[in-house]
């Protein structure tokens, strides 16, 4: 409309809309206006010479091994003072950690039990927030036997989640009682599902399972914590008499086929559900599938009326009831596993002053400061 | 042996071309394709973006098609381009290839040094204790994984003793040289010798011994001849024809890389350009891969073959 205003027109009223423009960037149309947007997404451009708005901007690109940045000028809120900013790659977590340690990078993501140690060091400064990411078992309502909620209601008591949290992920993750991460969504009066094998198994009993079943759980995660957290829900469901065999695969593989809602019962996988993001696409989603139903087979008209009235909710307070109200109505009738939702870190050095981290957008302060940001001698 | 070559040559295309038929429709079997390669589990996916990708890829169309595409785009010399991120696959690989040449290389180049040097030092004096020392380390150098190797090594001459950089293969901000990569390259090509140091000085020792022992090593000493020009001339020159071989074997190493190293020194080479292809499904760069592997194996074959000759007279090629 004028050079500092733009204006949205939508098809229909959003009042989520705002936070959906978190995804939203602004691009130089003095150079980008001749491309075919189609083209866009392969375009070296934003690699080896892109124009942003951010505090610094492209110096030097080696391909496969650093990106190095300097202050952007311009930049709306001051010039940084950081000279370089230089982003390398590793392959491997542990060569980045030694590169920390050594004083060659001055910062970089590390896993929980890495953080656990570097807390205690006063040469590094640890970071910590939520990944906002959900991790839940997600049945397929397919297979008959997860259609009723006694079954889904018994594999939640039967995992110790607590002792997984602690031991496994060595405390670097929380609980949740619905696959909606922000606890702002969580009313006060779920059912948590505390451990508890002999109603996890008078349930199945009740439920008729048959305890000579046994079933594959699928999933994408190759790290070793993901692994033995699977390994762990594997051993406390064989406890109650639901044996499941853990299918790793990897990511292409398992989206081919996870997607088509076919050929699987269960899957351990992840919701990435930070603030702004619909829980929609994960619950109702059904464009890929074979017979056009949900990824899980779900047909809950329930579920999509509570989510609906929470996204045309006008004004925030009713967003969080609506929303409340509807992890509620997943948290009762288990409409899928909810388990835990991580905790991730990143680790600086000490001499780097005013930094900021959080490893999941919209979990944090809205603005990071890059500006400020400096590395002390 | 000029027709012979081009013989071996002329052959050889017809095996390039089953191997690019086999690997392909191996990769068909495979679950998953490129498009779902870009879906990440944890987000939500448009279905109708991977659609568009997909098509965009030529995924749509039947194999046989698809297979036809990429042989007649192959035989212009044009290697096409990666799905991940469309960089020229040729371009691509020779910037690996240089990496991984560079760095398996150099280790090839320790280990056949060293390792001869020291399988002809073990041979010489059998049953001594140097020769129960170098034999057991060499036990532990073949044994060792390279993923420990890599990572021990790194955190013992990395941080503990500071000696060597953490990874990568130029310090970052600073201007290319020779000095600077060599600095890089030191600990990385050290640590993969010791496992060709380990590999041929293992196979030196055992061709030594079978050839000392021969009767015209016997009859040598005894009309009197320098034990140098026994050794040298006599003894190594024959003992080396399995050695040729077992660096024949090793060579292909230059050209396929060596994932585990890469991946804890951070070098850019093509052991970790195949994994990443596999794990991204990228299809042109997976066949452009073989391609040039299939390609430099069986020139390497050749080559080993070729270099019999110099090394044993008896070997003539028609």
């Amino acid at each position: 409309m004028d050079p500092l205003t733009v204006q949205f027109s939508l098809k229909a009223t959003d009042p989520r809309f705002p936070y959906k423009l978190i995804a939203a960037y602004i691009l130089p149309q003095h150079i980008l206006k001749d491309q075919d947007p189609s083209k866009l997404a392969k375009s070296d451009w934003f690699l080896a010479s892109p124009v942003g708005t951010g505090p610094f901007k492209i110096f030097k690109y080696v391909k496969d091994q650093y990106q190095d940045l300097v202050p952007n000028e311009y930049y709306w809120n001051g010039k940084p003072k950081l000279a370089h900013l230089i982003n390398r790659y590793f392959a491997d977590e542990t060569a980045a950690i030694i590169a920390l340690e050594k004083g060659e990078i001055q910062f970089t993501y590390v896993s929980g039990d890495v953080a656990a140690r570097l807390k205690t060091n006063p040469n590094y400064q640890v970071f910590e927030g939520s990944s906002f990411v959900s991790n839940y078992i997600i049945f397929n309502f397919r297979d008959k036997r997860f259609q009723d909620v006694r079954v889904r209601q018994a594999i939640m008591y039967a995992i110790d989640r607590k002792a997984i949290v602690k031991d496994v992920f060595l405390g670097a993750a929380y609980l949740e009682p619905c696959t909606l991460p922000q606890k702002t969504f969580w009313p006060s009066d779920v059912n948590w599902y505390d451990y508890n094998p002999t109603k996890a198994q008078q349930l199945l009993k009740e439920a008729g399972w048959n305890p000579n079943d046994s079933l594959e759980i699928w999933t994408y995660y190759t790290a070793q914590q993901q692994k033995d957290a699977l390994q762990a829900i594997q051993a406390y469901l064989a406890q109650v008499g639901v044996k499941i065999t853990p299918k790793f695969m990897d990511t292409p593989a398992y989206n081919a086929q996870f997607y088509t809602g076919q050929g699987w019962s269960l899957s351990y996988r992840g919701a990435g559900l930070p603030t702004g993001q619909s829980p929609r696409p994960f619950l109702l989603a059904s464009a890929q599938t074979v017979d056009k139903k949900a990824w899980s087979g779900l047909d809950d008209p329930k579920l999509e009326q509570l989510l609906n009235t929470a996204e045309k909710s006008l004004n925030d307070t009713d967003y969080v009831k609506g929303m409340q109200a509807l992890c509620k109505y997943m948290n009762e009738n288990v409409i899928e596993a909810s388990l835990w939702v991580g905790t991730r870190y990143g680790a600086a050095s000490s001499k780097v002053k005013n930094f900021y981290y959080y490893p999941a957008p919209g979990g944090g302060p809205y603005e990071d400061n890059p500006e400020l940001w400096e590395v002390v001698p | 042996m000029t027709q012979y070559i081009l013989r071996r040559l002329l052959i050889n295309l017809p095996v390039l071309l089953g191997i690019t038929v086999i690997v392909f429709s191996l990769f068909a079997f495979i679950p998953g394709d490129p498009a779902s390669f870009y879906i990440n589990p944890e987000l939500a996916t448009n279905p109708v973006q991977v659609a568009v990708i997909r098509e965009q890829l030529g995924l749509d169309q039947p194999l046989p098609i698809r297979y036809a595409r990429w042989l007649g785009q192959t035989l212009t010399g044009n290697l096409g381009y990666r799905t991940k991120n469309g960089d020229p696959i040729a371009f691509v690989i020779w910037l690996r290839l240089q990496a991984t040449a560079l760095l398996a290389g150099t280790a090839l180049f320790i280990g056949i040094a060293v390792g001869i040097a020291l399988g002809v030092f073990t041979a010489l004096r059998q049953y001594s204790l140097w020769d129960y020392i170098l034999s057991g380390l060499s036990f532990v150098g073949v044994s060792m994984p390279a993923f420990i190797l890599g990572i021990f090594g790194l955190y013992i001459f990395s941080i503990q003793i500071p000696l060597f950089p953490a990874g990568g293969m130029s310090t970052v901000g600073q201007a290319p040289s020779w000095e600077d990569t060599l600095y890089h390259l030191a600990l990385p090509a050290l640590l993969l010798s010791l496992g060709y140091i380990a590999v041929f000085m293992r196979q030196t020792r055992f061709s030594m011994l079978e050839v000392l022992h021969q009767d015209y090593v016997r009859t040598a000493r005894a009309k009197g001849l320098h034990e140098s020009r026994v050794i040298n001339v006599h003894t190594l020159r024959n003992a080396l024809l399995p050695v040729v071989t077992t660096v024949g074997l090793n060579l292909p190493s230059l050209f396929v890389g060596t994932v585990f190293m890469e991946t804890i020194f951070s070098w850019p080479g093509m052991g970790t350009l195949y994994l990443d292809a596999v794990q991204s499904r990228d299809f042109p760069l997976i066949m452009g891969l073989n391609l040039v592997t299939a390609t430099m194996v069986l020139l390497i074959n050749l080559m080993t073959d070729i270099a019999y000759a110099f090394v044993d007279p008896r070997i003539h090629y028609t």
